[in-house]
């Protein structure tokens, strides 16, 4: 067999393995901490933030709040506002990163950290563990587009701090505002025995809203599949059964027939 | 047929996980490309594209041999490896970039550097997260995410993607990485090696130095672009900056109507309608 032919074959890797299956078992030290890894992909997707809101009722909107939602959901409308996550496919920033209909998928990896990476616009949160977050004005030296976050056990409760907000997302997709002066907390547990994950996220942002207010995401586990490449303007996952996608999709086609 | 480690470098104990596997990680850093190229192989027959001799290339690195500034890459067409069709496409752009047209790579405009080309894109870091089941390398520069499937076999008929589909597997200090499924709209290297779709890359990463540094190699099949198989050689060495402060997004500021990036030689990807 020459080497040519030898290398073509996908498979040989696996033939020449020097049994090296043993586990990895302490990536993330020997806390015994409960661990979220796995992929989790919601069930449902409504692009307003307020089918989400904990406790029903209307989001806690200050008249500056107001009326940069009002500025942002006619900027939209009539296009004078560009949507950047969706048209260039940038990060969604918190909260609405949380609303992707796509699979994300959670490593408790590397070491001292926890890495969050979605299938939707490549994003990619990393989560330092067992340190407290910097203070906010340090963080908004350099925003990010998810922010800086840092994260440590409470219980079975991964709670997840972040700030450092770039002001270049929204805060859903009807353009509801964050400043960068938003903060978040969240608290991310398993629930219903493992099937599913639930993320309880506290929004704090003065700028524009009268109160902290909060939202709730669940994720079915779906441990096993594989995230896809997702490069904008190509074909993506089908996501067509996730409820609320086809009535969102026709919602944009109508806003865009309306310009 | 085996395609066995190759030691290359004095080593010292690297960092390993308790089960005995190396640890990429190596305390919560990433890796930078040392440089822009692939590197020949010590004695190998058949070497990966260098410069053209006439023209030197280094990259973002200030040389007297390149005049004290940045230069372009011109490939040296004569190397055997190359299938006519490869040298002949690669000729024309070696004409066009003396011309002065600009360097294009499509990962300049933020779509992914393909497999091996992701090696190359030296300034930001690549983490290596390892669980059991996945090594997940992240390239920081437009947050490219290769998933590798440890133990596990290939696909029967992978769909064409541009970072393929890689599983992988340790065979001592080495993590080799197999991949396959790769589209054709990528280049092997930023000479603008050209490939096609029958692309099979394996990768092989160890720890060098104590781990301060990577050393990866390389092979590359691809009856479709190549005469022969062929090997090459890369380094990396440590970022200490931890993912949790690593974020780049590449289209941020790549759609700012000043041409800087070319944007009038190949736009970023866009959608036209929104996703959802």
């Amino acid at each position: 067999m020459t080497v040519w032919n030898s290398i073509r074959r996908p498979l040989l890797a696996l033939a020449c393995a020097v049994a090296a299956v043993a586990s990895i078992a302490s990536v993330r030290g020997a806390d015994n901490a409960p661990s979220l890894s796995g992929v989790w992909w919601a069930t449902s997707y409504n692009p307003s933030m307020k089918a989400y809101l904990v406790g029903g009722g209307d989001i806690p909107l200050n008249d500056a709040g107001k009326k940069k939602y009002a500025e942002n959901q006619a900027g939209l409308k009539d296009g004078s506002i560009v949507d950047r996550a969706r048209k260039y496919c940038t990060p969604d920033g918190l909260p609405r990163s949380l609303a992707t209909p796509y699979p994300f998928q959670i490593i408790d990896a590397p070491p001292g950290q926890m890495t969050w990476l979605y299938e939707q616009n490549k994003m990619i949160r990393g989560i330092a563990m067992d340190k407290p977050l910097d203070p906010l004005a340090k963080l908004q030296i350099l925003p990010f587009w998810n922010g800086h976050s840092a994260g440590r056990w409470e219980d079975d409760t991964l709670v997840i701090q972040s700030g450092g907000f770039n002001e270049s997302t929204f805060a859903d997709a009807t353009g509801l505002p964050h400043s960068d002066e938003l903060q978040t907390t969240e608290r991310v547990r398993k629930i219903n025995g493992g099937k599913q994950l639930e993320d309880v996220i506290t929004i704090h942002d003065p700028v524009y809203y009268t109160r902290d207010w909060q939202a709730r995401f669940v994720y079915d586990n779906h441990t096993g599949m594989r995230l896809m490449e997702y490069i904008c303007g190509e074909t993506h996952r089908d996501i067509s059964g996730i409820k609320g996608i086809n009535e969102a999709r026709a919602a944009n086609a109508a806003r865009a027939r309306g310009r | 047929m085996c395609i066995a480690g190759m030691a290359l470098a004095a080593d010292q104990p690297a960092p390993h996980f308790a089960s005995g596997i190396p640890d990429f990680s190596s305390g919560n850093m990433g890796w930078a490309s040392d440089g822009v190229e692939f590197l020949p192989m010590p004695g190998a027959k058949f070497k990966p594209v260098s410069n053209d001799p006439a023209h030197p290339y280094c990259g973002n690195r200030i040389r007297p041999e390149c005049g004290n500034q940045f230069s372009e890459p011109v490939a040296d067409t004569s190397n055997p490896i190359l299938q006519p069709w490869a040298a002949a496409q690669m000729k024309q752009t070696n004409t066009a970039i003396l011309a002065g047209k600009p360097s294009f790579e499509a990962m300049s405009r933020c779509w992914p550097g393909g497999v091996p080309g992701m090696m190359l894109f030296t300034a930001e870091p690549a983490y290596f997260l390892q669980t059991p089941q996945e090594v997940t390398i992240v390239y920081t520069r437009g947050q490219n995410i290769r998933h590798v499937y440890m133990n596990v076999p290939h696909s029967k008929n992978p769909p064409l993607t541009w970072l393929g589909e890689s599983v992988g597997h340790y065979e001592g200090d080495e993590l080799a990485i197999d991949t396959i499924g790769l589209n054709d709209k990528t280049f092997i290297d930023w000479y603008h090696t050209p490939h096609s779709t029958k692309l099979h890359v394996i990768e092989r990463y160890r720890l060098i130095d104590g781990g301060k540094k990577m050393q990866g190699t390389v092979t590359v099949d691809d009856p479709g672009a190549f005469t022969t198989t062929w090997s090459a050689l890369h380094y990396f060495n440590r970022n200490n900056l931890p993912i949790s402060n690593a974020e780049y997004v590449c289209a941020e500021n790549n759609d700012a109507g000043t041409n800087y990036f070319h944007e009038d030689y190949a736009p970023i990807p866009e959608s036209n309608a929104p996703d959802f």
